[in-house]
């Protein structure tokens, strides 16, 4: 009914009582006549009534409080990015403390094991290619650098630099490459070396001049040099000579102090020099007389200091180990006419499997070499 | 000249004064005067339209925020209280949304909804016996009511909000929402009738 949907727009501005007052007849008198509209028009204001009737809220206490707060927080400037970022850290020097010897450890660490690397680098390049020391003549440089074991066979060791020094040192420095190539050992011991490397050993011996006693001064470049495993393989190896070879070279010439290693580089440097002169004067006078005896010994963990003790008593200098690290091989220099009682006394010690034939006609002053 | 000292019987005109005087600690001063006076209404107009209590705080805490660093925007030509209920009004709408978007995981609401599928808000002709309604019990009435209006669509319940509740004039509204009085005045027409006929529903027999 048309009448009534325009009443009934009509009902919610009376409410408001915004009508006027032709529209208030209006409704009033279609109120009147219509039940529908009448009953509606009830309703409506019932439903206004709750409206209004509707409970007002009460902010919490803590409303206005909070609004300021967020309005003063606001109302600071904000810190810039280094106040944010740098300051901070600028306030807690505790943390900074801990960041620098945290970085501080770390670099150290770090310096420590590139060091520790190129020491070990440092030192395989001279086992490869032993750096000669500059003080040394250059024949007895190139004496020695004939000497450096070219075969594969020879593995290349710690690359510790030994000094010339106590037969400690060098039964210390002998321990890996035993217990990594040595036999164990037995009531009955085995040659160590096969006939083919002897036979090999004794070519180059005949090709090559053999390099003189190395001064006990002489230092850590020779030692560093070239180590290797099993004895006669590593016969080309550099000599060291032993703290009993010291002892009688001080004793012969009365200038060499024993032990090297307390002596300034420069002293030892000079001592080895003159060392070197001499004995390449020996060389050139036994350049051929080099012996070799082959031992068959029992207790091998002795024999070193087994057979440098009956080379000592049989008047032997410069006794001297082939190889630092596998001393199965000594070499020494002895007079000739000794050789005969040195071979007894080692006879001693076990059985000789290699003796050689002494000539007629021999210079005064051999090198003998000795394995087990 | 002395400055005038603010209390609770300074009126809007030099609280905002105050506010944009430049002394940073009268400004907020006078600005806390604004907010206890007007917080109650503008709670009630939020709760009202957005229908979760700690929402409505949340809103009119936005609101007054956004008020005092605009507040270089008020001209004066119109009540404090009225363009601060404009700016509750638009974070109250802002609040609706976050509501919606935390209750679209709920389960959908079995409250049939006064609108129907067209848009058009369902009507009920008139009940033959209109003491029904009066028949409800007073509470089970408001906390009805309430739920009648978040029933209504967001153009319709503002509308009422503001005229039934917050009694601003027609023309306020108008002003408010920015719409034409007679838009104001259809809107107010058709939530109303809302409200009636959720409420008769609510006491129709199962």
């Amino acid at each position: 009914m048309t009448a009534c949907r325009e009443v009934l727009e009509l009902m919610s501005e009376a409410l408001d009582q915004i009508l006027s007052p032709e529209k208030k007849v209006l409704l009033d008198k279609h109120v009147a006549q219509c039940p529908e509209c009448r009953a509606a028009w009830k309703e409506l204001q019932w439903t206004h009534a709750q409206l209004k009737g509707l409970e007002t809220l009460e902010p919490p206490p803590w409303l206005a409080s909070k609004i300021m707060a967020r309005i003063r927080a606001e109302a600071q400037p904000q810190a810039s990015f280094w106040r944010r970022f740098i300051r901070p850290i600028v306030m807690k020097p505790q943390l900074q403390v801990a960041s620098i010897l945290l970085l501080a450890a770390t670099g150290f660490y770090l310096l420590k094991s590139q060091r520790s690397e190129r020491d070990v680098f440092t030192e395989m390049k001279q086992l490869d290619a032993p750096a000669p020391l500059q003080s040394l003549p250059a024949k007895a440089l190139e004496a020695q650098d004939k000497l450096i074991p070219k075969s594969r066979n020879e593995p290349t060791g710690l690359g510790k630099s030994l000094q010339p020094g106590t037969q400690q040192n060098l039964l210390e420095a002998s321990k890996p490459a035993e217990a990594g190539f040595a036999p164990p050992p037995t009531a009955t011991p085995t040659p160590i070396v096969s006939p083919n490397v002897e036979r090999e050993k004794q070519e180059r011996d005949r090709a090559r001049p053999e390099p003189p006693a190395v001064a006990p001064s002489a230092p850590s470049a020779l030692a560093g040099a070239s180590v290797g495993a099993g004895a006669p393989a590593a016969a080309e190896s550099v000599a060291v000579p032993t703290r009993q070879a010291k002892k009688t070279l001080k004793r012969e010439e009365g200038s060499v102090r024993a032990d090297s290693s307390k002596e300034g580089p420069r002293g030892g440097m000079a001592d080895a020099k003159g060392q070197l002169m001499n004995a390449q004067e020996q060389k050139d006078k036994a350049d051929a007389a080099i012996w070799v005896i082959r031992l068959e010994l029992r207790d091998l963990h002795s024999a070193e200091a087994m057979v440098e003790r009956e080379l000592t008593r049989a008047g032997a200098t410069m006794v001297s180990q082939r190889e630092p690290i596998a001393p199965r091989v000594l070499s020494a220099r002895i007079e000739s006419n000794r050789l005969p009682e040195l071979l007894s006394r080692l006879a001693r010690l076990g059985r000789i499997l290699q003796q050689p034939d002494l000539p007629g006609e021999h210079p005064s002053l051999v090198i003998i070499r000795i394995s087990w | 000249m002395s400055v005038p000292r603010l209390n609770e019987e300074t009126d809007d005109v030099e609280l905002v004064s105050a506010c944009r005087s430049g002394d940073a600690e009268r400004s907020e001063q006078a600005f806390e005067w604004l907010v206890r006076r007007h917080q109650k209404a503008m709670l009630n107009l939020a709760y009202r339209v957005v229908g979760d209590y700690d929402e409505a705080c949340e809103v009119v805490q936005d609101a007054f925020v956004s008020a005092y660093k605009n507040l270089s925007t008020f001209r004066g030509d119109a009540r404090f209280g009225t363009w601060l209920t404009t700016i509750t009004l638009n974070h109250a709408r802002n609040g609706l949304v976050r509501i919606k978007a935390r209750r679209s995981h709920e389960a959908y609401s079995l409250d049939a909804t006064l609108a129907t599928d067209d848009g058009e808000l369902r009507h009920d002709p008139p009940s033959q016996a209109p003491s029904a309604l009066e028949q409800m019990e007073a509470t089970a009435v408001r906390k009805k009511i309430q739920s009648c209006i978040q029933e209504l669509p967001q153009d319709f319940r503002e509308v009422l909000v503001l005229r039934d509740l917050q009694e601003h004039s027609y023309q306020e509204i108008g002003a408010m929402l920015q719409v034409r009085e007679g838009t104001v005045k259809s809107r107010l027409f058709r939530a109303r009738e809302g409200i009636k006929d959720c409420l008769k529903r609510a006491m129709e027999p199962l």
